[in-house]
């Protein structure tokens, strides 16, 4: 009964928060298998510590947390970036932001699409707020240069 | 300028493909949590053993040979297990040399389609510290392998050997922390190239 009741809070929660974790998930790695492999990794972990993490009502941050914090970026190293089969809709800024390096993407990601605080932020990512304020920087210097509204 | 540019990263990509069905990530949380559960087993066997070996190993040496090889068992059971179902890893990932199953990103997979998995021990689904095992057959024979470590930097043992899930589990269970300790030496020491692959039977 007790694992009935955990099950149907857990699919509720991934019912309605899948596609944004996802989104999350192809912003941070700009490719939509990835992304899903990072979300089911995610969502495997969060299956398993789903009361605490219910009990604390942290379940998206939770998510969150192992999806910018995958080692994503060792294979981009020795394989290139990933390219995108599916070829969804996607806009210039987009491929901009795939062409930062990891952290400053995840600070843009976290900080200025979620809207996390520099605190927050740090925290998702393990590392100093000076260090997201430095990525921060760098990385909306690096995006200045795109028009204001790109076409694809 | 935050703000405008979270609106316009909102609206620089769309929701990608379907999802998988909810029912797939429930029987992969249902896999994990038993995963975890004989993990705490083979954890308290492993500790107990380790308390009873502590005393053979204050006896003085008596012969040579050792090491952590098991002695290969015997099949105990005719049963053919339903195969595993494991996704063929993508063909521009996988390299020459590569074991029967490998990580990527975490997760493990098979080399190909001519790979087939019995039976898989141990953390199969891991992000940042992958390690897991699989009993598989390819072109007839039987093989237990252990994989730690994403590609490209990873560590392989494997054997030919009968099926036999109980003496698989006790040889794979032996190899994990063994091997994850020479992944982590060989990634801390100097000059490390960061390739490190290595593979034998």
């Amino acid at each position: 009964m007790r694992v009935d009741a955990r099950e149907a809070a857990y699919v509720e929660f991934v019912t309605a928060r899948e596609t944004h974790l996802r989104r999350i998930a192809y912003a941070v790695c700009g490719d939509w298998d990835l992304a899903d492999d990072l979300l089911q990794t995610a969502l495997i972990r969060l299956y398993v510590a789903w009361p605490r993490v219910r009990h604390l009502g942290t379940e998206d941050a939770y998510v969150r947390r192992i999806i910018v914090r995958a080692h994503v970026d060792e294979h981009r190293q020795h394989h290139g970036p990933p390219h995108d089969q599916d070829a969804t809709e996607r806009t210039a800024l987009f491929d901009a932001l795939q062409a930062l390096p990891a952290m400053q993407r995840k600070t843009v990601v976290l900080r200025h699409w979620l809207g996390l605080s520099v605190e927050e932020t740090a925290e998702d990512l393990g590392i100093s707020t000076a260090s997201v304020r430095g990525h921060s920087s760098r990385a909306l210097a690096a995006l200045a240069g795109l028009p204001s509204r790109e076409a694809r | 300028m935050t703000t405008d540019l979270g609106e316009r990263l909102d609206a620089s990509f769309d929701d990608g493909p379907p999802h998988r069905p909810v029912e797939e990530r429930l029987a992969a949380g249902r896999r994990a949590v038993r995963r975890r559960r004989r993990w705490a087993i083979v954890g308290s066997v492993a500790v107990l053993a380790a308390l009873s070996a502590g005393t053979v190993l204050l006896e003085p040496a008596s012969g040579g040979g050792g090491g952590n090889d098991l002695p290969l068992p015997t099949p105990t059971s005719t049963v053919v297990p339903t195969p595993v179902h494991l996704l063929v890893a993508p063909a521009r990932f996988v390299r020459s040399g590569a074991p029967a199953v490998l990580y990527l990103y975490g997760r493990m997979y098979r080399r190909d389609r001519d790979v087939t998995v019995l039976a898989t021990f141990g953390e199969i689904d891991v992000a940042q510290h992958p390690q897991g095992a699989a009993i598989v057959r390819v072109d007839g024979r039987t093989w237990w392998v252990v994989v730690v470590g994403n590609e490209p930097r990873r560590l392989t043992e494997q054997r030919e050997a009968p099926y036999d899930y109980q003496a698989f589990m006790s040889w794979a269970s032996a190899e994990f922390p063994v091997m994850s300790a020479r992944l982590a030496l060989a990634a801390q020491a100097p000059g490390s190239t960061g390739s490190l692959s290595d593979s034998s039977g």
